[in-house]
């Protein structure tokens, strides 16, 4: 029967941009500032830039998680915030570097398992309970800091968190690429990620499938909130210092890159290689608007525009076909 | 042959979605202050027809005149403004807000900018009296019955003054005396407008309308008066073969219980008692609401179980969640495949590989030689037409959907399946391929739970039926005292009346 044995062909051309389209974005960002800036392709300039996105790139990492089961995360910046002043605060008051940095990860895992227990248990929209957290997280933060940076002397190993390099590749970078990797693995080629993402595509299908969906919900803003802590580690020891409001940025910036990621590849579902690409664009808007001497309120525009042009350019074209 | 004026007339329409003809070709006209009732299975494009009619798909091909004149529907807003109205199977409702703020949402009469709430009450009542029905108007909607929701949704549609209005399986939701009453609004609105009629009771169809219109895969059949043919006949262009050959039912020895439910009680169910064998076909049927499908996620664990005792190859169970029952091999076709049984957005593989993880895992890791077998050998098996593995399932037909949907359990070792309407919306061709499988999956010792609202399929299919009505099982019948006229009585008599 005609009806039956038609099938869509699978789509070509059409879809060129709808695929790639952030990928060309990106390759022109690049030329351009290349263009404008040589200094801006040289090897020392890229290896600064991967040091400046590898924060951003773990607390995206976690949020892509959460992202995939359709959660939203808004608690990353502020747990990372929070991590950041209470390593800090830890390795000050006289705890040793590997405890201090084990019970800032387990501060991370708590918050992310709460917000996890919160959606699933309270049945609280994900939106609201992380947003509620991450108020909690600034309170915590504020009543460790009082408002106010810490400084003090750090042992040699926690300083080369953020600062240290292994060759000639600077150690956050190693970190983040670590999460990175770790997370691609756990996506794409294990039975829970894929569980993540049916959960994500349609949970009551997941559910039906005999999927416990709860449990996965729960681990993926888990990991949200471990990938957070890390990265609020590393931004400490990058500080040198504990900053109460160094996390409140990056909440926005994470969203903009998973979303940048979602785009990509026309699959219209967060995924780790996506929200690194994100990252990177970000990464270059920055890194290129300072060197041509941009005004740093400029960025933020720029930033805001990208990111609806990008996702546009997939919604539109998703939609047309 | 008597030269009727003629308010719309369509010629050529077609329609192409995604994988699927839905409309071939369809000519059709509609005669003033006719009752013109469509009819067809379900899929055969009775509702994608009367969608274009109403502006909600714009046809691939074809013209559509209305009163002479070649209309271009953009969208609904147009049809309206045309004059052409639907009544929508499903509510269309805001369910917070009023009879009157839901009838005049969009077009409220102001004064000065103010809501003139006044004047609307005033029109609405007056409308009720023009037709004889009654309301509470300054209630929230979702506090009236669906019968009153409907005459709501009727007022809504006809204050616009159409001169056509299609109405949806107007009757699906609606108790038999609440049936009667819209019949008799639906004679006294013919004397207004021209009424297209969607419906899959033929008994109501025969009984309301002047002429039938066939649809059958997305062709128009014939079109009939309706006092000039007989039920049988319009069943006939409907199946295109006779009901013996379209259900491959075999016979097969049933085999001893394997599921006995004992008083069960769960939100509007009560007191349900049934058992289902091996080898065995058992039917539920009643209308909306009547609460099969609730059984059906009771006995899944999908939804709680207050009273009552649910026994499973001798042992009592208690269904906390799917995940129990699956691992019992109790597995559940959903009503509704695309919300509750398939990632739209994924491929076919990934589909049909979901349950069976651990069997192509190594370790946490998902071993993909595996599991490309596996979904290859599902596709084969239950020859699921499909370009490749890595189509997305949103584009496969809808019978080719509900396939991967059943093939994906059945790679493990099923004792029991809950099929909830698993043939709705689906072609009679990949039907009968599902009841093929069926029949196939009891022969080798599987029971199946066959919910269904088509009751010539449940009476080709099943070994026994039981029928539901407002969360009682009002009867149960063996496959030799079949009657579809005992049935549907026990499945719709109002218990309060």
């Amino acid at each position: 029967m005609s009806i039956n044995t038609s099938v869509k062909k699978q789509p070509l051309k059409s879809d060129f941009f709808e695929k790639y389209g952030v990928l060309v974005g990106l390759g022109l960002l690049i030329i351009f500032f290349s263009i404008k800036t040589p200094r801006f392709i040289s090897a020392r300039n890229i290896i600064s830039l991967l040091r400046q996105i590898s924060i951003l790139s773990l607390l995206s990492s976690g949020l892509t998680f959460s992202m995939i089961l359709n959660e939203f995360d808004l608690s990353v910046g502020e747990i990372a915030g929070l991590s950041g002043v209470l390593v800090v605060t830890l390795l000050i008051t006289g705890y040793s570097f590997f405890l201090s940095i084990l019970i800032v990860l387990i501060i991370g895992i708590l918050f992310g398992f709460l917000n996890g227990i919160i959606v699933t248990k309270l049945k609280i929209l994900s939106f609201i309970a992380t947003l509620a957290m991450s108020t909690i997280a600034l309170g915590v933060n504020y009543f460790i800091t009082r408002g106010k940076p810490i400084y003090g002397e750090f042992p040699a190993g926690f300083k080369a968190i953020g600062r240290g390099y292994i060759g000639s590749i600077p150690v956050p970078v190693i970190v983040a690429f670590v999460v990175l990797i770790l997370g691609v693995v756990l996506t794409k080629k294990t039975k829970y990620g894929r569980y993540m993402y049916a959960i994500g595509g349609n949970i009551i299908a997941a559910k039906h499938s005999g999927i416990n969906t709860d449990r996965y919900r729960i681990l993926g803003l888990t990991l949200s909130g471990l990938s957070a802590a890390i990265g609020g580690i590393v931004l400490a020891s990058r500080l040198g210092s504990g900053q109460p409001t160094a996390g409140s940025g990056y909440m926005l910036d994470c969203f903009a890159a998973v979303f940048l990621g979602t785009a990509i590849f026309g699959r219209k579902v967060a995924n780790i290689t996506g929200t690194f690409i994100g990252v990177v664009i970000i990464g270059v808007l920055s890194n290129g608007l300072t060197m041509i001497a941009v005004p740093y309120y400029y960025e933020y525009m720029v930033k805001g525009l990208v990111l609806i042009g990008a996702v546009s350019l997939t919604s539109v074209l998703g939609h047309s076909r | 042959m008597d030269k009727e004026e003629l308010v719309l007339k369509a010629k050529g329409l077609t329609k192409t979605f995604p994988g699927v003809l839905a409309l071939n070709n369809v000519d059709f006209e509609l005669r003033k202050n006719e009752i013109h009732a469509l009819v067809g299975e379900n899929g055969a494009g009775k509702s994608t027809f009367s969608k274009i009619l109403a502006g909600e798909h714009t046809p691939t091909k074809g013209e559509i005149y209305f009163n002479g004149e070649r209309v271009n529907i953009h969208n609904t807003f147009h049809a309206l403004n045309l004059g052409i109205g639907m009544v929508y199977q499903e509510r269309n409702l805001v369910p917070h807000f009023t009879a009157v703020e839901n009838i005049f949402l969009g077009k409220e009469i102001l004064n000065f900018g103010f809501l003139c709430t006044d004047l609307m009450e005033e029109k609405v009542y007056s409308m009720m009296q023009k037709l004889g029905v009654e309301f509470e108007i300054d209630q929230p909607v979702n506090q009236l019955g669906p019968s009153k929701q409907q005459m709501v949704e009727i007022i809504k549609v006809l204050l616009l003054e159409p001169q056509v209005m299609i109405f949806d399986e107007p009757t699906s939701s609606l108790t038999k005396s609440e049936t009667r009453a819209f019949f008799n609004l639906i004679k006294t609105l013919k004397e207004r407008v021209s009424i297209i009629f969607i419906s899959h009771r033929l008994e109501e169809v025969f009984e309301i309308s002047d002429r039938i219109t066939v649809f059958r895969d997305g062709k128009k059949i014939s079109t009939v008066r309706t006092n000039e043919v007989s039920e049988n006949d319009v069943i006939k262009m409907m199946v295109d073969r006779e009901i013996k050959e379209l259900y491959p039912k075999a016979n097969i020895s049933i085999g001893d219980s394997l599921l006995e439910v004992k008083d069960l009680n769960s939100g509007s169910l009560k007191g349900i008692n049934f058992q289902a064998r091996r080898r065995e076909i058992v039917g539920f049927f009643g209308m909306v609401g009547s609460g099969r499908s609730e059984l059906a996620e009771v006995i899944f664990g999908l939804r709680k179980l207050d009273k009552g005792e649910i026994i499973f190859e001798g042992e009592k169970v208690y269904p906390k969640s799917p995940e129990v029952m699956i691992n019992k091999g109790v597995y559940f076709i959903p009503e509704d495949r695309r919300v509750q049984g398939l990632n739209l957005e994924m491929d076919v593989k990934t589909n049909l590989s979901v349950v069976h993880l651990p069997m192509v895992c190594s370790g946490p890791f998902i071993d993909r030689r595996k599991e490309n077998s596996l979904a290859n050998n599902l596709v084969e098996e239950f020859d699921i037409r499909v370009a490749n593995l890595q189509q997305k399932v949103r584009n496969l037909s809808g019978g080719n959907q509900q396939k991967v949907v059943i093939g994906k359990w059945l790679a493990r070792k099923a004792k029991m399946l809950i099929m909830d309407e698993a043939t709705a919306g689906i072609d009679v061709g990949a039907k009968r391929e599902i009841y093929k499988i069926m029949v196939d999956l009891a022969k080798n010792g599987i029971s199946i739970i066959f919910i269904s609202s088509d009751l010539p399929e449940l009476m080709g299919m099943c070994d026994r039926i039981y029928v539901m009505n407002q969360g009682r099982i009002t009867a149960e019948y063996h496959r030799e005292n079949f009657s579809q006229q005992n049935i549907l009585q026990n499945a719709v008599t109002d218990k309060k009346d």
